[in-house]
């Protein structure tokens, strides 16, 4: 017998069908989707991240339960935006830096996010300096910039990225993450970064921690 | 002792003179002969004498005891069934495949398996026939000197690479298992071929094959599932048509029960002989639980983070320090990780050879 209610657990399931039957019942019973969001399906969410960590839970898994997320996001967001837009756990924007084609683990991280509350700005692969700024500079307030990077010497473009929001003002209200597999904790203190993470789940994780610092 | 004389103690568990050590893969020694993936390699085509050039250059200068003797990337065999691939006009590690697979969706299936019933591994891909060309030259250049192992993917990895997109792929798992199975055994049959043609064109020594999602993006239980019996056939392949034994190069933490569980199976059904692993997994870890354990052999892993950052005088503490952990040495070869990524300093993997050559003479201190 499941803790969870019964789409939380669908969620951390995966079960796309359950968790959009589910969700239209509860709607036409005159359930508020922001409550269905935040409150059962955003947990399930965060439970898949714990589930992953924890060596339970592998990229199909989070996959399925993302899509999940996505099917219903689909049937929820014009109802919110109707009621005056979704809480939002905060607005990133997340790239792979210039010359790194790789998007394996930003899509993890953005799958996640997403499914975590967060609003993803997904800038794509090779993404260069200008882009990033260009993003941040349409948002207002406090930020979130994700940078991604698998082959080393692409390294290099995050101090790039930092530097091009250092002189274009942002840098105060921008909080950095860098992350990819060459990416040490050492690394983003040197370059001046935010923070880093281990996996996609603790991205979620220092996410949250940056926003409420 | 020669190259082929200490590889073959450490597939013994024997003492070598020095601990032997594994090359680097894929486009590293094409961007530390100055080149980039797009000077030697396009959607069909293949510019064999480059890349021999680059490689018997790659073992010169750096030294190394067992050699992959050809550049081999995930999108051998895509474009002839109807994908696309990448060439990454920068860095990458390779030249990639893209959402653009040639089986997008279920009906596009019976198409493909019409055109794998008709390739030809040595014709039909202009870029793998580029690549059996190097083979052909590495050989006839130092394959009477040193161990030549070909190179290729199994089971889901190797189903993906040729045929699904990844994020699909990954799906099907779950949606549609069996199709799963079926997509990996013909892409098994298929690597069979194409290892079988590496052979033939000088490849001497092991078969190493990769399974590069394993735990690190699939449960132990799928790979037990999807990739084991994949395994299984290709290392009998290779046995019954070569008279060679197989490695396994597995990405992932292997030290948790169930991944153990997986590791054992593969050694005892599948019959595993050697693992290359990556560098989430210790070097006392892999001594104590997998060579001396499951009686294979195996690579220690360097992490390639390390040996691209340096100095020299860094990495060689690091390897010291490595070496210092597996007690009398037996059965294992010194490697680097997939993270020793294109760029990387030619003096600092040079300085991870040396060291490893250095303070890995046997008896070990």
């Amino acid at each position: 017998m499941s803790d969870f209610p019964e789409l939380t657990q669908a969620v951390i399931d995966g079960n796309r069908n359950k968790v959009i039957e589910i969700v239209n019942a509860e709607l036409e019973k005159g359930a508020s989707p922001q409550s269905l969001l935040s409150e059962y399906m955003i947990p399930g969410m965060l439970e898949v991240g714990n589930l992953m960590q924890e060596g339970e839970y592998f990229i199909p898994e989070v996959l399925r339960s993302a899509k999940a997320m996505k099917g219903v996001l689909e049937i929820l967001e014009p109802l919110l935006e109707a009621s005056g837009g979704a809480q939002s756990e905060g607005y990133i924007v997340i790239g792979t830096v210039d010359g790194d084609i790789h998007d394996i683990g930003k899509n993890l991280v953005t799958m996640l996010l997403k499914g975590s509350g967060f609003t993803v700005n997904d800038l794509g692969v090779s993404v260069k300096s200008e882009a990033f700024v260009e993003a941040l500079k349409e948002k207002e307030g406090a930020l979130l910039l994700g940078l991604s990077a698998l082959i080393t010497p692409t390294l290099d473009e995050m101090p790039v990225v930092i530097k091009a929001i250092e002189e274009a003002g942002l840098r105060d209200r921008v909080k950095i993450m860098v992350g990819g597999a060459p990416v040490t904790q050492e690394f983003a203190d040197e370059i001046g970064a935010d923070g880093t993470a281990e996996d996609a789940a603790a991205a979620v994780t220092l996410a949250k921690e940056l926003l409420a610092a | 002792m020669d190259k082929k004389e200490r590889f073959e103690a450490v597939r013994q568990r024997r003492a070598p003179d020095f601990m032997p050590v594994w090359p680097r893969v894929m486009s590293q020694m094409l961007y530390s002969h100055g080149y980039l993936l797009p000077d030697v390699t396009g959607h069909d085509w293949y510019d064999a004498d480059k890349v021999t050039e680059a490689v018997l250059a790659s073992i010169k200068e750096v030294d190394y005891d067992v050699a992959i003797p050809s550049y081999v990337d995930y999108g051998f065999g895509v474009p002839p069934l109807g994908g696309n691939i990448m060439i990454p006009e920068k860095f990458g590690l390779a030249a990639g495949t893209t959402d653009d697979q040639p089986v997008k969706s279920k009906d596009d299936w019976a198409r493909v398996q019409k055109l794998m019933a008709q390739y030809d591994v040595t014709k039909t891909d202009p870029r793998m026939a580029g690549c059996l060309e190097v083979i052909k030259n590495v050989s006839a250049a130092v394959g009477d000197q040193m161990p030549l192992v070909p190179m290729y993917y199994v089971g889901t990895t190797a189903a993906m690479f040729l045929f699904r997109p990844n994020e699909a792929f990954l799906e099907d798992t779950y949606d549609d298992p069996d199709w799963v199975s079926e997509m990996c055994d013909l892409a098994t049959e298929w690597a069979i071929d194409w290892i079988g043609a590496q052979y033939e064109a000088g490849c001497n020594s092991v078969c190493f094959t990769a399974e590069t999602m394993g735990t690190l993006m699939l449960s132990p239980k799928m790979c037990i599932q999807f990739n084991l019996p994949c395994i299984r056939k290709l290392v009998e392949a290779v046995k019954k048509n070569h008279g060679q034994a197989t490695w396994l190069h597995i990405h992932g933490d292997m030290t948790s029960p169930k991944a153990y569980e997986y590791l054992e199976l593969l050694v005892k059904e599948a019959g595993v002989e050697g693992f290359h692993f990556d560098e989430y997994n210790p070097p006392d870890w892999i001594k104590t639980e997998v060579i001396d354990k499951l009686g294979v052999s195996a690579c220690i892993i360097t992490d390639g983070a390390d040996i691209v950052k340096g100095p020299p005088e860094a990495i060689d503490a690091q390897v010291k320090d490595q070496i210092s952990k597996i007690g009398d040495g037996l059965g294992v070869i010194m490697a680097p990780s997939c993270q020793v990524l294109p760029a990387t300093p030619q003096e600092n993997f040079k300085a991870w050879v040396d060291a490893t050559h250095e303070h890995g003479k046997y008896p070990l201190a």
